[in-house]
């Protein structure tokens, strides 16, 4: 039953999505555990949105990196989420993140296309959401800490 | 490596269905996201009958389903703008190799060393689309092989031991192990040494157990990465291979869905790469050409993301953007997504609960068809037949709940019975539903049934049989109930041919889950769907109708006219039109008749008899009016005279003139030319069984500013009632689930997506549309990245 009503939820969440009367970018999406966590959490911070899943031989080499400029970034002005993108149990799914040692959110993609983003390309796929939860960019294709700084800057100097 | 084989694992055990979903969600083809996700082709049998069930629901109630396309393209608008603003800056973007030096080397080797990342370049366009990485080629080399070829892209490969190969379910051939040359071996930084195929592949896999001459269909499953960090997800097409001793050939066509067209021409698919590309471009010219303006997209919702996207003064920069204005454009598509395609999506999220629920709410819509309209009168005639045996007040209410109980649930599980054969059997009983024998028996005995409600007889079962049921009934309640059950279940034959198409798409869904449980289970559940509002049908009768008498008889005519009226809605489709028609009319005349409009009144006659002789004669006046309408070569029930000139110089009213086509590379044969004048072609999807198409036509293509709108434009139209391979491959190109639908396509051969009609739309709205296509703002949204029209 718990299943059932999380399905519901999931799939109120999904298909309300990204709001309609807004440009701002928003979904709820549960982690490995079940928590539902929002996008819109975050606001106030940039969300790197890092989607991959454990087939994916880029993904792994890309993920220390994210790791990393999340640990140099949390607690200032950025954090990452990843999105698991694939069908996975949630045990291989936890073991997964623990071995990795994974320190950022990651959340899974569920069974509604998760808007704006998809559909993507192939993986890994990044996108960036800014302060405000405006989405603002992508890349298809592994990144790298100090390429998302770069940008980071970029868009600062940009704001000012 | 257990993580790939967790992967893997989890893409077999959900049947394919929900990782499909999953695979579908990546889009190398934007906008076409069911073609781009090739594994959703496969099963697209089973998806597009799905979607007969949804387009089904949506004919009904479609006419909302563009409402809430109008939300989003603000999105992209400013993530347009946004994007627009930092574009200057990307240039110096990379930062030196010395703090490049701090990432991880794997990375950089990964990328090639000293080149820095810039987010923010619109980088989507440097890899290539899936079905252009990778182009698979299939053929049966003899009676007893196939061999798959892959052509690789240079700097992408494929995994050896991601290649998959499976007989299509039912084939009844067994596939042997596929025969590989030996791959190269790559240091994959994470997995470690993976063997891996550059260039191209080719494989040999032994086939047994296919008949000779037969088609024998293969799933192909493969996944690969671009070195240049990019992975796509595992691939699966479905190949339908001739098993001759010679003339081996490729895909016969017949294959599920379009993957054949995909990858049995190379040259076509060598198409597709130049799309990221063209993105950009258009991009460029459809924020140049903006000057369509503001103004227009405050109105229509799909053009508004493409005039407002980059506006003019930005344009030039898109390509160093950072917004990926393409991407996030293409992005809409699923946003689109009207009502139906949510049906389909439930059913396919493989959530049982869900499957259940949509099933249950089907039910409840299909109530409101006409063919759940015969057992309202089958049900009553039951409550109030056994109301004589009824007391009054609560008792009765209790006992015609009771009894409408008993029938609904016999009827539900009737259907579940269906369900249950579907599962174990893969069987499609509801098609034979469709067969004109089958359908013409149904209505021959929805006439006797008539007729025996007319009192020309009364139709009994034979009477030692009534005598044993009266013997039961009289002394346990049983017999009545065993009564109504078999009622109920009959009933629920009855309505089967009415009912057919989506109680087909259901079927099939379950014959192919091959779960004889959630068949069952999701069958009753529409039964319940569609027996909550004769419950309350049945109890109300048992309620308000006073006790059997006299007015019986006149209540028994109704339903009597109401029974043939069904038979002939059912012979609507398998007799031509103006048979039909006249069927109708005589029903309207012959009603009339015994409403006694030709009965003379006198001056005692009270003023019911009054009030039938009236409404008498209007029926018999609409009847001979619908017979003078087909006798003048036209005719419409709605419109009698429809296509008869009465008034001299006054033309009959035209219909629009379609020309039909048959599959894409129909479609395609009329679009090229089409382009080639730059001519723009109004495309429109036709089922017999789609109610808002029939109405399309009766009420917005009728009109003649709608026909004088579009006396330039090519009109072509498919009829899908047969929803064969040809047109579910059609269907998938576009990713439409079933009519009604209508696209348009610019005189650049594009399709304009954002002008899709899905469902009913009155001549007013449409003539918007029709505007819109033929319109100044082509030039825009004609440059809509997503686009594309299928490549010819």
């Amino acid at each position: 039953m718990t299943r059932f009503l999380t399905m519901l939820v999931l799939v109120a969440a999904a298909t309300t999505g990204v709001r309609a009367d807004s440009h701002l970018v928003d979904f709820s999406l549960p982690d490995a555990e079940g928590q539902v966590h929002r996008l819109s959490d975050h606001r106030g911070k940039w969300v790197v949105i890092n989607f991959w899943a454990t087939w994916c031989g880029p993904c792994m080499v890309e993920i220390p990196e994210l790791m990393r400029f999340h640990e140099r970034h949390k607690d200032d002005d950025a954090v990452v989420i990843g999105v698991n993108f694939e069908e996975i149990e949630t045990p291989d799914l936890v073991k997964f993140i623990d071995e990795m040692g994974i320190n950022y959110l990651v959340v899974r993609a569920g069974d509604t296309p998760i808007l704006p983003f998809e559909p993507l390309k192939g993986l890994p796929s990044t996108f960036f959401v800014d302060p405000h939860g405006e989405y603002v960019a992508s890349h298809v294709g592994p990144v790298t800490g100090e390429a998302i700084e770069d940008f980071l800057a970029r868009e600062a100097l940009a704001a000012q | 490596m257990h993580a790939v084989r967790s992967g893997q694992g989890g893409l077999r055990r959900q049947l394919g269905l929900r990782s499909e979903r999953g695979l579908a969600r990546f889009g190398g083809e934007r906008g076409r996201s069911v073609r781009a996700a090739p594994a959703a082709t496969v099963r697209f049998a089973r998806l597009s009958w799905l979607a007969l069930l949804a387009a089904f629901i949506a004919c009904l109630a479609s006419p909302a389903a563009h409402a809430d396309e109008r939300n989003e393209p603000a999105a992209i608008t400013t993530v347009g703008v946004a994007a627009g603003e930092p574009a200057g800056e990307s240039g110096t973007a990379p930062s030196g190799a010395a703090s490049f030096a701090e990432t991880s080397p794997a990375l950089a080797k990964l990328l090639g060393l000293g080149e820095g990342i810039a987010i923010g370049d619109s980088n989507e366009d440097q890899f290539l689309d899936p079905d252009v990485a990778f182009v698979l080629i299939a053929a049966a080399t003899g009676p007893g092989a196939i061999e798959a070829r892959w052509d690789i892209a240079e700097g992408y490969y494929l995994y050896r031991d991601k290649f998959r190969f499976q007989a299509a379910d039912g084939s009844g051939a067994s596939l042997g192990e596929a025969g590989f040359p030996e791959g190269m071996i790559k240091d994959d930084e994470y997995f470690g040494p993976m063997e891996v195929y550059y260039g191209s592949v080719a494989a040999l896999v032994p086939v047994a157990g296919a008949a000779p001459g037969g088609t024998v269909d293969v799933d192909i499953t493969y996944q690969g990465c671009a070195d240049a960090g990019l992975c796509y997800p595992p691939i699966t097409k479905t190949v339908s291979l001739l098993l001759p001793a010679a003339l081996a050939d490729t895909g016969t066509g017949a294959g599920p869905g379009g993957g054949v067209s995909g990858f049995s021409e190379p040259g076509s698919a060598g198409a597709p790469p130049a799309a990221p590309d063209v993105q950009a471009r258009t991009i460029v010219g459809g924020g140049a050409s903006g000057t369509s303006g503001p103004g227009d997209s405050e109105t229509e919702g799909g053009v508004q993301g493409a005039s407002g996207l980059p506006i003019p003064g930005t344009a030039g920069t898109v390509p160093g953007t950072l917004g990926l204005p393409g991407a996030v454009a293409a992005g809409i598509a699923p946003i689109e997504m009207p009502e139906q395609d949510r049906v389909a999506t439930a059913l396919m999220s493989g959530n049982r609960w869900l499957v259940v629920l949509s099933l249950f709410g089907a039910g409840l819509l299909l109530t409101f068809t006409p063919c759940v309209l015969p057992m309202v009168p089958i049900l009553t005639s039951i409550i109030v037949g056994r109301g004589e045996a009824l007391g009054s007040g609560a008792a009765s209410t209790r006992r015609a709940f009771a009894l409408s109980l008993v029938y609904v649930l016999a009827m539900a599980l009737t259907y579940t019975v269906a369900g249950v054969l579907a599962g174990m059997f893969g069987a499609n009983l509801a098609a034979a539903f469709q067969d004109p024998w089958i359908v013409s028996a149904f209505a021959l005995v929805f006439v006797l049934l008539a007729l025996s409600m007319f009192g020309f007889y009364e139709l009994q079962m034979p009477a030692s049989w009534q005598a044993g049921l009266a013997a039961l009934s009289h002394r346990q309640r049983g017999g009545t109930w065993a009564g109504v059950a078999a009622m109920g279940g009959l009933s629920a034959l009855i309505v089967g041919p009415c009912v057919a198409a989506p109680l087909a798409g259901v079927l099939i869904y379950i014959g192919q889950t091959g779960d004889p449980v959630l068949g069952g289970v999701a069958l009753f559940a529409l039964g319940m769907g569609m027996g909550v509002p004769l419950i309350v049908a049945g109890v109300s009768a048992g309620r308000l109708l006073p006790k059997a008498g006299a007015w019986m008889n006149a209540v028994k005519a109704v339903f009597g006219v109401m029974l043939l009226a069904v038979a002939i809605y059912l012979l609507e489709r398998v007799v031509p039109e103006s048979v039909a028609l006249l069927l109708w009319a005589a029903l309207f005349i012959v009603c009339a008749i015994y409403m006694g409009a030709l009965d003379s009144l006198t001056a005692a006659s009270g003023g019911w008899r009054r009030l039938w002789k009236g409404a008498g004669l209007v029926m018999l006046v609409y009847g001979v009016l619908v017979m003078v309408g087909v006798a003048g070569g036209g005719g419409d029930l709605f419109r009698p005279l429809k296509g008869v000139a009465l008034v001299p110089g006054e033309g009959a009213e035209r219909e629009l003139e379609f020309r039909r086509v048959k599959g894409v590379d129909g479609l395609n044969a009329e679009l090229g030319p089409a382009a080639a004048r730059g001519q723009v072609v109004m495309f429109d999807y036709y089922a017999d069984w789609c109610v808002s198409c029939k109405e399309m036509e009766r009420f917005t293509f009728s009109d003649p500013a709608v026909q004088a709108a579009l006396a330039t434009v090519l009109l072509l139209q498919t009829d899908v009632t047969d929803n064969d391979a040809r047109d579910r491959a059609l269907l998938a190109e576009f990713g439409l689930f079933g009519p009604p639908a209508i696209q348009f396509f610019g005189p650049d051969g594009h399709e304009r997506r954002e002008l899709r009609v899905v469902g009913y739309m009155d001549a007013g709205d449409f003539l918007r549309v029709v505007e819109r296509a033929i319109g100044p703002s082509v030039a825009v949204s004609a440059s809509r990245p997503d686009t594309d029209g299928p490549k010819s």
